[in-house]
């Protein structure tokens, strides 16, 4: 069965259409909610949530668009709601900018050392983890989703600019997690 | 220098995160059911029509007026519509690679001015022997393009396609530069493959030539501008502002595309959707024409705003040329409001907070009753709570006095985020939008063209089982069972409170079914004296007198469809993938052992996706079907020699096979012409096929024969006996008598 073959069957009532989107979808949606929850069960719940609104809405979806960033797009958005429920008080000092994220990233892509790797993806995970959903979700979408900063904008319903600032705006919670100093931020 | 890209990290840290093995099918499958029985209560009749309905009806002038203009825009089967400013660039040849038993065939590309769309396939996807594979390993990323400049092009998926032991795809890119005539087609991994182990960094090296005066590109016939014929109204109805016009077509060989628009006069009017068994198109003999829409083919208006839907249909079925009817019955709109209520959050709002509201809206003649609302955890943001008759859906509620952040959410409930956080004070909420469901009619006239070669296709036969006859049997005051029908059904229902699968026995007396737990695929031995079933555990027997249970040792959750040999010696099995993990790559095996469960050996592994099907009454050879991209292939397996021998094919990669009795004939499911579900029987070598079910839009499955080769049962999903589930019904196959089961649902898997 094609993606538009199961959609044109769920859209007739017929949930084995839903049952071949879940084959097709649920591991990337997983891994999508994953990072932003960090959190395998609320990671679940959350592609599941996802799954149920899209089954309730099938018949709004416009076929002519790609199924996958409909679908990755709910379960970020779902992802933030169900991790920011589940988040702790976490305070100022333990916080961390994505920007900080964003240059561990490029240090992970272009290291040939595998020791430095696994050393940097340790920091990622630890970033990432001090990181508000909110803020996970913005790094998920522009280096995991690979969404353009536009993308992200109309996504969002926010201005280009407001993408930056989610990127940028957090950097200056992030000294006592990097040991720098206030002013370099 | 890169030596990972950021979605590789990213991924590999996500799946670092995540469980072997998550399979979230099961436990969602249940909730969506549980949603099904939830919403898919009977949708309100409309009774009454609005009193007076304006028509717009779009004539199209008599066949030889019709102009055809060759526009910019052509049409390309399997390419889908293409734009012919500049001169067309197809590939030059189809291009063939293997990579040791794999096989990957780009077999069209063509590029216009604005895409370079491609089709390619990939057979015999290499596998993974091992269960420590993890489901992250599995190969999801899409091709890219590399132009001469080094450029990379990103794919847009248009079309996919997977079988088990390979895949087809349609993928769209931006269009080539006019002077590239060379391209590489980047394919980082093969989906469906693993990553690590799997075939990797395939460049595929393609040409491009300029298409020859010759290539067939159908063109866009636009037919003339159509008149409304417009009934004075004294008062307009919300019907009355939407007008239906087909104003293009493209007539291929085989069938025609019928494209044009619903639009509405009113900017209170959106257009939201069309529901697919709403629309049909009679032709000029006054008969039904199977119509659906296409769903990779993009609407031709470019200019989209909520007052215009496109609508493309392509014809499935025969159709007399001359003055053809569309009709579409009804329909979901938007539909603007602005009800507002007021609600005092107090002074300290917590997160999760929840205020019971009840409040009552009335909007366009529909109420909608708020029932709560609730401060989002941590989420500057509120959720409500709505109910409302099942005509309205998508109820959109908004804080016009702060900047909102967004929001959504179903059929029962919404919400939205602050911008600028949770504001003080009372708090205004404005119901600002709906859908509604409205009745139509609305209606166009198209002189539909002969088919180019002057001959009409073929019609269907008619069925057994069709809509209008299964009503009439479920009408019929005579019902009983005819004498020599009987026997012990095994069938998988799903039951509350779990609502899983269950395996249930039951007889055609009408007496209640006995469930015998969880499970799925029964077999009953011969003897009628044991049952074996698939469970999450694996294999399991049970003892049906003692009701006993035990796992077959050396089976999982991959062992499905287990099937009793006719002497009760033997059990034949089909056996999942052995990483186990979700959209991975094949083998599935068929598998054999004895009737204690002793001696499970593999009688099929050949990397293909195979699924045991039914012994033939000799016992000595097995059907089985083979999925491929096109449906399955229908064939048998010797369980002493292994020879395989071919038998027929079938359009339907789903299609469950029954045999008869006497081995002689097959009863399966297949796919008919508009995606229409339909179960035929034929010789066991396909030949003399005759089709006994195709009651569209009433969905037929799963055949079973009867013991004595007469009769077959099969699942009616008839939504007005049964929201959740399937009704079985008897037909006959010689006389074609419909008796419905309306006391037994489910699908029937053995019948002794």
């Amino acid at each position: 069965m094609t993606e538009e073959q199961a959609i044109q069957r769920l859209k007739k009532g017929d949930i084995g259409g839903m049952e071949e989107l879940v084959t097709l979808h649920q591991a990337k949606a997983l891994r999508t909610a994953c990072l932003i929850t960090r959190d395998e069960e609320t990671a679940k719940d959350a592609v599941q949530e996802t799954f149920l609104r899209v089954y309730q809405r099938i018949r709004f979806f416009d076929e002519t668009r790609p199924f996958e960033p409909y679908l990755l797009r709910s379960v970020v958005h779902t992802a933030i709601n169900m991790a920011e429920k589940q988040r702790k008080e976490v305070g100022l000092e333990d916080e961390l900018a994505p920007a900080e994220v964003e240059r561990l990233i490029a240090r992970a892509t272009s290291t040939e050392d595998q020791v430095e790797y696994r050393q940097l993806k340790q920091e990622i995970l630890n970033g990432i983890s001090k990181l508000s959903p909110r803020e996970r979700a913005v790094i998920v979408e522009r280096y995991y989703l690979d969404l353009s900063e536009k993308e992200m904008a109309e996504m969002h319903e926010v201005a280009p600019g407001t993408v930056k600032w989610l990127l940028n705006g957090a950097r200056k919670k992030m000294r006592s997690f990097m040991g720098l100093e206030s002013d370099q931020s | 220098m890169k030596t990972h890209t950021s979605n590789q990290v990213l991924d590999e840290l996500a799946r670092e995160s995540l469980g072997q093995d998550i399979n979230l099918s099961s436990d969602l499958m249940i909730k969506v059911r549980k949603e099904k029985n939830k919403t898919m209560k009977k949708r309100t009749l409309f009774t009454s029509l609005a009193t007076v309905l304006l028509v717009v009806a779009a004539m199209a002038s008599v066949p030889s007026v019709v102009q055809a203009i060759q526009r910019l825009l052509g049409y390309i089967p399997g390419v889908g519509f293409v734009e012919q400013s500049t001169p067309l660039r197809i590939l030059q040849d189809p291009v063939e690679t293997n990579i040791n038993e794999t096989t990957i065939i780009v077999s069209q590309a063509v590029t216009d001015s604005e895409h370079l769309r491609l089709f390619y396939q990939v057979e015999n996807i290499p596998t993974l022997d091992t269960a420590t594979a993890q489901q992250s390993d599995v190969c999801q990323t899409l091709p890219e393009l590399k132009l001469t400049d080094g450029t990379m092009l990103q794919a847009g998926t248009i079309s996919g396609n997977f079988w088990g032991s390979g895949y087809s795809r349609q993928l769209e890119f931006s269009a080539l530069p006019p002077e590239d005539y060379s391209v590489i087609l980047v394919l980082p991994c093969l989906e469906g493959s693993f990553s690590k182990e799997g075939i990797k960094d395939i460049e595929i090296a393609m040409n491009f030539v300029k298409a020859p005066p010759d290539m067939k590109v159908y063109p866009i016939v636009e037919l003339p501008t159509p008149t409304a014929k417009v009934v004075p109204q004294a008062t307009l109805s919300i019907a009355d502002h939407i007008s239906l016009v087909i104003d293009k077509y493209v007539q291929t060989d085989g069938q025609i595309i019928l494209m044009g628009s619903l639009s509405s006069d009113s900017k209170e009017v959106g257009l939201s959707l069309v529901e697919s068994q709403d629309i049909h198109l009679v032709d000029a003999a006054g008969q039904n024409v199977v119509i659906s829409e296409d769903v990779t083919l993009p609407g031709l208006e470019t200019a989209r705003s909520p007052q215009l839907l496109p609508l493309t249909y392509k014809t499935a079925g025969p159709f007399a040329a001359g003055k053809a009817k569309l009709t579409i019955d009804q329909m979901w709109i938007g539909r603007q409001a602005n009800e507002s209520f007021s609600f005092d959050p107090g002074t300290d709002p917590k997160p999760g907070q929840t205020w019971i509201l009840n409040k009552t809206l009335v909007v366009g003649g529909h109420t909608v009753t708020i029932k709560d609302v609730t401060k989002n955890l941590y989420d500057e943001g509120l959720s409500f709570n709505y109910e409302k008759a099942d005509d309205v859906t998508n109820v959109s509620l908004m804080d016009l006095d702060h900047p909102l952040l967004g929001g959504g959410g179903g059929d029962s409930n919404t919400g939205f985020t602050y911008r600028d956080g949770f504001p003080k004070g009372m708090i205004t909420i404005t119901l600002t939008s709906y859908d509604e469901f409205i009745p139509g009619p609305w209606e166009a006239t198209i002189d539909l063209p002969a088919f180019t070669d002057g001959s009409a296709p073929t019609p269907l036969p008619e069925a057994c089982l069709t809509q209008s006859s299964w009503t009439a049997a479920l009408n019929s005051s005579s019902m009983d069972l005819p004498e020599g029908v009987g026997g012990q059904l095994i069938l998988m229902d799903i039951l509350p409170p779990d609502n899983y699968y269950h395996i249930m026995s039951a007889t055609l007396t009408g007496s209640k079914p006995i469930d015998m737990g969880i499970g799925d695929g029964g077999s009953l031995s011969p003897d009628g004296k044991t049952l074996i079933y698939s469970t999450n555990d694996g294999l399991t027997f049970r003892d049906i007198a003692s009701g006993e249970t035990h796992f077959v040792e050396g089976t999982s959750r991959r062992d499905l469809g287990a099937l009793w040999s006719p002497d009760g010696s033997l059990i034949a099995f089909s056996k999942g993938p052995v990483t186990g993990l979700i959209g991975a790559a094949g083998p599935h095996e068929l598998m054999i052992m004895n009737s204690d469960g002793s001696d499970q050996r593999k009688l099929l592994a050949d990397n293909g996706s195979n699924t045991a099907q039914a012994w033939m009454p000799d016992g000595k050879n097995l059907i089985f079907t083979t999925r491929r991209a096109e449906g399955v292939l229908v064939q048998s397996i010797n369980i002493e020699t292994g020879k395989v021998t071919l038998l027929t094919t079938v359009n339907y990669q789903n299609a469950g096979i029954a045999v008869s009795p006497d081995g002689k004939h097959i009863a399966y499911e297949a796919m008919l012409p508009g995606e229409r579900y339909s179960v035929y029987i034929s010789d066991l070598d396909g030949n003399n096929p005759r089709l006994i079910a195709n009651a569209d839009p009433i969905v037929v499955t799963v055949p079973q024969w009867s013991p004595d080769g007469k009769w077959l049962i099969m699942s009616v999903q008839d939504t007005s006996l049964s929201e959740f589930m399937p009704t079985l019904s008897l037909v006959n196959v010689e006389s074609c008598k419909i008796i419905p089961l309306t006391s037994l649902q489910g699908y029937v898997t053995s019948w002794r």
